[in-house]
């Protein structure tokens, strides 16, 4: 798998922060916490449980440091990580009998405020139209959507990170992009419907 | 080398390097793909489209803000590394307090009104009843599309109209105060003039002001109604308060400062005050730097400066704390952080109560 250009400066990161240096471990943690964070909005709409999750990731991670291995491209190893211990933590819950985090319903309106109040803040209504799009498919479909378009991975690299068949990874790809076109207002459509046609042949 | 020179729109927005450009801007990407939009200048439209997307896609992911990252990380530099309680050394520190805006959230919970409204379609919601009591001089702005409306209403005040949003107001506000009829969510910048208070009605909840910015989002449809103030001072009461008082200048219901927030409960028809889980400091930024470092200060002194800063009221007693110094040095840390790093230098402890924060302390006998 070919290395995206800007991944070098993160693994050299990744190793000062290995042999103890505190502020290139900052310095990672503030170059990916936006990504993570977003990504982690896919499997819940809990912030805090999401903000809970990302800080155990990082300190897991200082205080291993000098057992981790060293790792060629760290976006994917941490995005994996994170989604390991997302679903974990979810897991708990659920065999725990909290709220299922999958489940929209289980939504408590304060966590959909607090959502749509930070949307209307940060997205232009475009974005808006997409983001609601979005929200409507099923989570896997979701992850995909997130991983190709926000962070610009490839179908080799989504699969590594979902554990899943390149393939799936285009079916998934092809079937969220059309449910979406449903709910998108026309002049994004114009742009959907020829991916959609490009997909099927690729 | 990839061929290019035939690719559409969409197979631009599928190629992994052409993302990459568009997302990141990594040197390389950003190189080949300049020279190349420069060499066939015909492809240009596809590449605009493609760009607008990938950019559209990926903005729509975004659901995290600047300072909730910045509290994150600094939450995690600090759990890394645990620090010495009294002095904290400013060096190599970025402070993340941006600017002194503070949020006060007014919540109201749904209760059986809800239920009513719901399965009770002809029951008119207050919007309406309120509106044929106020009478025939009335401006009406509905907002069916999708996108803000800007209103100024008659006194020089400015209103952003969220779409779905109802606002109606006199068509001359009377002498003694400003009120609108709000349904709906908007964003209200007020003029100052404390001799006519503006008050925006919505749902149950009435919210006066007399010059300060602040949001209302009331959905007959939402389980909630919600004040968020940017900044000054408001005050929140119910209708049934509004209505019966509608005379008196100084109107009762709870005063909200910034960092302070009401839950109001619809079902139980009371309103609780209490403190919002993070605040912020109410003073500008090139003010912070000189409130918050104490050298040998007095405790008393510094509560009074963290009071001021924060806008929330500390009660402690200055006979016992006399003899109580501090010295330290707070550059990212956030209210409750830097009350117990003092706290713990003085062997007191705080509780948070009313909206306020209590100090008990024995005072110090070392001194």
């Amino acid at each position: 798998m070919p290395i995206p250009p800007d991944e070098p400066v993160l693994a050299q990161l990744w190793r000062r922060f290995q042999s103890g240096d505190e502020r290139a471990f900052d310095k990672l943690a503030e170059l990916r916490y936006r990504l993570l964070f977003n990504y982690a909005t896919r499997f819940t709409k809990n912030r805090d449980v999401i903000k809970d999750c990302i800080q155990d990731l990082f300190l897991e991670l200082w205080e291993r440091r000098e057992k981790l291995v060293e790792t060629p491209y760290v976006t994917i190893y941490l995005v994996k990580a994170l989604r390991n211990n997302l679903l974990r933590k979810l897991r708990q819950e659920k065999s725990l009998g909290e709220t299922d985090e999958w489940d929209k319903e289980g939504l408590t309106d304060e966590m959909t405020i607090e959502r749509e109040l930070i949307a209307a803040e940060l997205l232009n209504e475009q974005a808006q139209n997409i983001r609601r799009a979005i929200e409507q498919l099923p989570p896997r479909q979701q992850e995909v959507v997130f991983l190709k378009f926000y962070e610009g991975l490839s179908n080799e690299e989504i699969a590594q990170i979902m554990d899943i068949e390149r393939q799936t990874v285009a079916n998934f790809l092809y079937r969220a992009l059309s449910q979406m076109k449903h709910f998108l207002p026309s002049f994004i459509l114009l742009v959907l419907l020829p991916i959609l046609f490009s997909l099927c042949f690729a | 080398m990839k061929d290019y020179t035939n690719y559409t729109t969409s197979d631009f927005i599928l190629d992994d390097s052409f993302r990459r450009w568009v997302l990141k801007n990594t040197p390389t990407d950003h190189d080949f793909w300049v020279e190349w939009i420069k060499q066939n200048p015909g492809q240009a439209e596809n590449v605009t489209i493609a760009q607008q997307f990938i950019h559209s896609m990926h903005q729509a992911h975004e659901l995290v803000t600047e300072d909730e990252i910045k509290i994150e990380l600094n939450r995690l530099s600090e759990a890394r590394s645990p620090k010495e309680i009294t002095f904290i050394p400013l060096l190599n520190r970025i402070t993340y307090w941006k600017q002194a805006v503070a949020a006060v959230i007014v919540i109201g919970l749904v209760g059986f009104l809800y239920t009513v409204l719901k399965t009770n379609l002809t029951s008119p919601a207050a919007y309406e009843l309120r509106k044929s009591e106020w009478g025939e001089q009335l401006v009406e702005i509905d907002n069916k599309g999708t996108a803000q409306k800007i209103i100024t209403l008659p006194d020089g005040s400015l209103v952003t109209l969220y779409p779905k949003s109802r606002l109606s107001y006199p068509k001359t506000f009377v002498t003694s105060q400003r009120t609108v009829n709000l349904s709906g969510a908007a964003f209200f910048n007020v003029t100052k003039n404390p001799k006519r208070p503006f008050l925006v009605y919505a749902n149950e909840l009435v919210t006066k002001v007399l010059g300060t910015s602040f949001t209302v989002r009331a959905f007959d449809k939402d389980a909630k109604v919600e004040v968020i103030v940017k900044t000054g001072k408001v005050s929140v009461f119910s209708a049934k308060d509004a209505n019966a008082e509608t005379n008196t200048p100084a109107l009762t219901g709870l005063i909200l400062t910034p960092n302070q927030q009401v839950v109001f409960d619809r079902k139980a028809l009371n309103m609780t005050k209490t403190l919002v889980g993070l605040p912020a400091p109410v003073i500008a930024p090139e003010e912070q730097k000189s409130t918050f470092t104490f050298i040998n200060t007095p405790v008393n002194e510094a509560f009074e400066k963290l009071s001021n800063a924060y806008g929330v009221t500390i009660v402690h007693d200055p006979a016992v704390l006399k003899g109580c110094e501090i010295s330290a040095e707070f550059t990212d840390e956030s209210f409750y952080e830097q009350l117990d790093l003092i706290c713990k230098a003085i062997d007191a402890r705080y509780e948070v109560a009313n909206a306020q924060i209590v100090i008990y302390s024995k005072g110090c006998s070392n001194n």
